[in-house]
């Protein structure tokens, strides 16, 4: 038993004479009732031997005594702090770490999964004692201290409350390895040599912490973390049965082959352990396009489904995907996602030569002209800070290299007329005469054209890396090949329109002459430079930021959440936009000035792991498996106190009966 | 039953002329009366013969036996003589609690027994428990001095300050004849009662002790920590009243009345004990009756 606390030694002595002062005002404050009889004869005689020990037989009569003696002493017992303790009082140390990812908003009954996790931590909470420290956390995919190590349950409570689920991933390593650093400060560890090993266990001893992890253990093993001295309590808060269909993909892209045509993959997982039906709608704009029903997907299978779509011709036009599950189940948040296709841009394309009319001619078409940005440069340039900006940023969507090299690559796709990109690359100059034997009448950048009568007096063959995909094989080697590099695409041409020779340009080949030729520039500004398409926007994770740019004017941009929230956009230095509030899951609409619609983003959950909602009672924390508990109990005060003290109101309701019905013994 | 009603009611009065008081001894009655006596006397009832001697009125002597026996006899005759009837109310403070009051119920009885008594010629006397000596209350013989018994009973005095030792003492100087005396207490005197009776009983008085206690001494309805005051001492008793207690109480009550009842029985005094919730009718008529004072 302690005795101590607040008020110490002084202070408990003082409440410790409060029964004895009841004690002995009970008999000051004893006021008999005067009655008068015929005679106090018998009354004497009877209470003759009562009388030879009448303090103690007084006492055995006065029950409500007794009574008010109860009440009193048990009164101090429930301001007593009762428990054990070993030979020093040190207050334990508690982190409360609360998942607040979108997996946490599973139902769970009536409430959710992180309603339950909150009522444990304020269970918790109650049993620490005055002495114990708690802290504070919460993590989905970023960890945060919400309140730093306090004795203040109060507190506690008040910002448990504020803690809200959030429809974001969850990262768990962040908090743990933050939980790690509290529980073995780095001064202790940084100042072992100069402490004596007693001094190392009293600071280690003194930071000894219990995190205590709410959690529905839907996230990865947390692996490289040093846990050290603190002691991991995994509470897995939800059930294993669950019911859950959920979107774990939606893409779209593209369709190659056909022109204006999007391409949208879907990717339905059964996360239940029972097979469930599935009704799916795909919308565009609100409406729906496409409707999908199965009897059932398996426990534990996905489904696979993929839509086309073609779009409307009109430049400016934003257009919105939604793919929804119909019908409710355990977890909503992954039951839609969305993307987005947004009005195009102008790409930016860069000639860098010496001067090629052939070239400048074909850019310089109305139907290309109007399409892109078109920016020549000398090869000088390429030694210039300007080109290394290309390198470093995708600055330019093609950048065309007539019969130059250079250094670096910029981070764009590339077209290299007689030139290689990279020593990757090999162009070795072939004899003459030089015919097509055949061209890639699949490829986007040849497809449909009839090259194979053009004639060139020069050309070399081209040897791409690996991956390479010729598009126009002559007699002796490839002229035209395509290979990629990294994310970006590099043509290699093995010719050049024109050759300069003493002061003249001497043509090298009839392409220019024919008709296919500004097809495949076309083509390649097409393929390449995105000449004349939307962009099609994939859905963010929710948190993640969104950068993009604007062909337009517009200096200030207003965001528009799906749940209608509002947010002013100004345009940033480099001429970009940055929103960051992508807390909510669905469609955010960007006005421009007279709140014209000048696109659109989609923040959509689509995580296999998040979906996965059943409950993981076992995870690996550090290197060891942390199997969770139902509950856990807080070694310290098991607040005796309410019991005590309804005891004592109990012992007072019993009084107040036996002094109003004369109950007396 | 209550302070405002009649000492006896015509019912009650038909009901005791058939009763009479009954006296297990002797006593020299001073007035011709209507209860035989042991004693020979000049009646017309015969008793028995003795022998003739010098001086006896020779109208007594049978001459029919001298005639036969030749010797002179004497007729003797059963004497009939009145009775001397006590009542000796307590009147001290204690006896004046109750509903009614113990000495009311005192009155009553006195007035029923005092009836029995006019009804058979017998010398009634009333008397109250005092420290004063008093001027002898007068006798009233015969029916027709009812009134003046009741009003006697009305008007005695009360709230004597006396111990029953002491007014009885004096009783016994002021009334020094024989008869049967009532004693009507609740015999709570905290001096005692045994002086008193032996007072009694050594004038020869045929002794009735006839205890009055109220229902709440009988069966006390207290409850809480309670000061008792005593209303004849002003002596104090602090009590917490208790079911324990209570039972106490009850067996102390029962040892002092059952005290009483062996000091009595071993003077050859009979002892009663009523409740003032009694009815006095039924008492005189069944309770007394059993215990021999009436018949």
């Amino acid at each position: 038993m302690i005795l101590g606390g607040p008020w110490g030694w002084l202070g408990w002595t003082v409440l410790a004479t409060v029964p004895v002062l009841i004690f002995l005002l009970y008999f000051l404050k004893l006021r008999r009732t005067r009655l008068e009889v015929p005679s106090t004869f018998l009354w004497k005689r009877s209470i003759e031997d009562l009388q030879v020990n009448s303090l103690w037989q007084r006492l055995r009569s006065t029950l409500l005594l007794w009574l008010q003696l109860a009440i009193a002493i048990l009164l101090l017992l429930s301001l007593l702090p009762m428990g054990c303790q070993s030979e020093q009082r040190v207050g334990q140390r508690h982190i409360f770490l609360l998942d607040t990812s979108a997996s946490m908003s599973a139902s769970e009954g009536d409430q959710i999964r992180f309603d339950l996790a909150k009522q444990q931590i304020d269970a918790q909470l109650t049993q620490l004692r005055d002495i114990d420290l708690a802290m504070l956390m919460t993590t989905d995919d970023e960890a945060q201290i919400r309140q730093a190590y306090t004795s203040d349950r109060a507190l506690l409570r008040r910002k448990l409350q504020e803690v809200a689920v959030r429809p974001r991933l969850t990262r768990m390593d962040d908090a743990i390895s933050a939980a790690s650093a509290l529980a073995n400060p780095s001064h202790v560890r940084d100042a072992g040599d100069q402490l004596t090993p007693e001094q190392v266990a009293n600071e280690l001893e003194k930071n000894r912490a219990t995190l205590h992890l709410y959690s529905d253990g839907g996230f990865p093993p947390v692996k490289d973390t040093d846990l050290g001295e603190l002691i991991v309590n995994f509470v897995p808060t939800g059930g294993e049965n669950v019911r859950n269909l959920g979107v774990t993909t939606l893409n779209a892209q593209w369709n190659e082959r056909r022109r204006g045509s999007v391409d949208l993959f879907a990717r339905i997982e059964n996360f239940s352990a029972v097979p469930l039906p599935l009704d799916v709608e795909l919308r565009r704009n609100g409406e729906v396009i496409d409707v999908v029903r199965r009897e059932a997907i398996d426990a534990g299978e996905a489904l696979s489904l993929d839509f086309q779509d073609s779009l409307s011709a009109q430049q400016d036009l934003v257009t919105e995907y939604e793919l929804r599950i119909v019908g409710s189940d355990d977890f909503l948040l992954d039951n839609s996602a969305h993307c987005v296709v947004n009005p195009g841009r102008k790409p930016q394309v860069m000639l860098i030569t010496t001067g090629n009319s052939g070239l400048e001619a074909v850019l310089s078409t109305t139907l290309i002209a109007e399409g892109l940005e078109l920016l020549v440069q000398p090869p000088d340039f390429m030694e210039t800070d300007g080109y290394q900006a290309m390198v470093e940023q995708p600055l330019f969507d093609l950048v065309v290299f007539d019969r130059v090299t250079p250094k670096q690559l910029p981070a764009a796709n590339t077209m290299f007329w007689g030139s290689a990109p990279s020593a990757e690359w090999q162009l070795t100059p072939l004899m003459p005469p030089v015919f097509v034997l055949f061209s890639n009448n699949t490829h986007p950048l040849t497809m449909n054209l009839n090259l194979d009568t053009l004639a060139f007096l020069k050309a070399s063959g081209i040897k791409g890396p690996q991956a390479t995909v010729d598009l126009l094989t002559a007699n002796d080697g490839v002229l035209i090949a395509i290979g990629p590099r990294l994310g970006f695409q590099d043509v290699v041409l093995g010719f050049t329109l024109t050759e300069e020779e003493n002061g003249n340009r001497i043509p090298l080949t009839d392409w220019p002459g024919r008709i296919s030729f500004p097809v495949f520039m076309f083509n390649t500004l097409e393929y390449l430079g995105r000449l004349g398409q939307k962009e099609i926007a994939s859905s963010v994770r929710p948190g993640q930021m969104i950068r993009f740019r604007l062909e337009s004017d517009e200096t200030q941009l207003e965001v528009i959440s799906p749940s209608g929230k509002r947010q002013r956009l100004n345009k940033l230095g480099d001429g970009g936009f940055v929103y960051s509030g992508t807390d909510e899951l669905g469609i955010y609409r960007v006005n421009g000035t007279d709140d014209k619609h000048v696109r659109s983003f989609a923040v959509s959950l689509s995580d296999r792991r998040e979906s996965d909602i059943a409950v993981n009672p076992q995870t690996m924390v550090g290197d060891s498996t942390v199997t969770g508990a139902a509950e856990t109990k807080i070694k310290g005060d098991s607040k005796a106190w309410r019991y005590v003290l309804l005891v004592a109101l109990g012992v007072l309701c019993l009084e107040w009966v036996v002094y109003n019905r004369r109950i007396l013994l | 039953m209550n302070e405002s009603e009649p000492l006896l009611s015509p019912e009650t009065l038909g009901r005791l002329e058939r009763l009479e008081l009954v006296t297990r001894k002797i006593f020299r009655g001073q007035l011709k009366g209507e209860r035989r006596s042991r004693r020979k006397g000049q009646s017309v009832e015969f008793a028995d013969y003795r022998n003739y001697v010098s001086g006896d009125d020779l109208r007594f002597i049978d001459w029919n036996l001298y005639a036969r026996l030749d010797k002179l006899f004497v007729r003797l005759y059963q004497e009939e003589e009145d009775l001397h009837f006590f009542a000796l109310l307590d009147s001290s403070p204690s006896m004046m609690f109750g509903q009614p009051t113990k000495f009311r119920f005192a009155q009553k009885m006195a007035a029923a027994l005092g009836y029995i008594g006019l009804c058979r010629s017998d010398r009634i006397k009333l008397e109250v428990l005092s420290d004063q000596v008093l001027p002898p209350a007068a006798a009233l013989r015969g029916k027709s001095n009812l009134w003046k018994l009741l009003r006697q009973l009305e008007t005695l005095p009360t709230t004597s300050s006396t111990t029953l030792d002491a007014g009885v003492k004096k009783f016994c100087i002021r009334n020094p004849g024989k008869g049967i005396v009532v004693l009507l207490s609740d015999l709570m005197d905290k001096n005692g009662y045994q002086n008193a009776i032996r007072a009694l009983v050594a004038r020869q008085y045929d002794v009735y002790v006839i205890q009055i206690l109220s229902p709440e001494e009988l069966e006390p309805d207290l409850t809480g920590d309670l000061q008792l005051i005593d209303c004849e001492d002003g002596d104090v008793a602090d009590i917490s009243v208790s079911p324990r207690l209570l039972e106490r109480y009850k067996a102390t009550l029962q040892s002092f009345v059952g005290e009483i009842r062996q000091f009595c029985a071993r003077r050859g005094i009979v002892h009663s004990v009523c409740s003032t919730a009694q009815d006095v009718d039924q008492l005189v008529a069944s309770y007394l009756r059993s215990r021999g004072l009436v018949r």
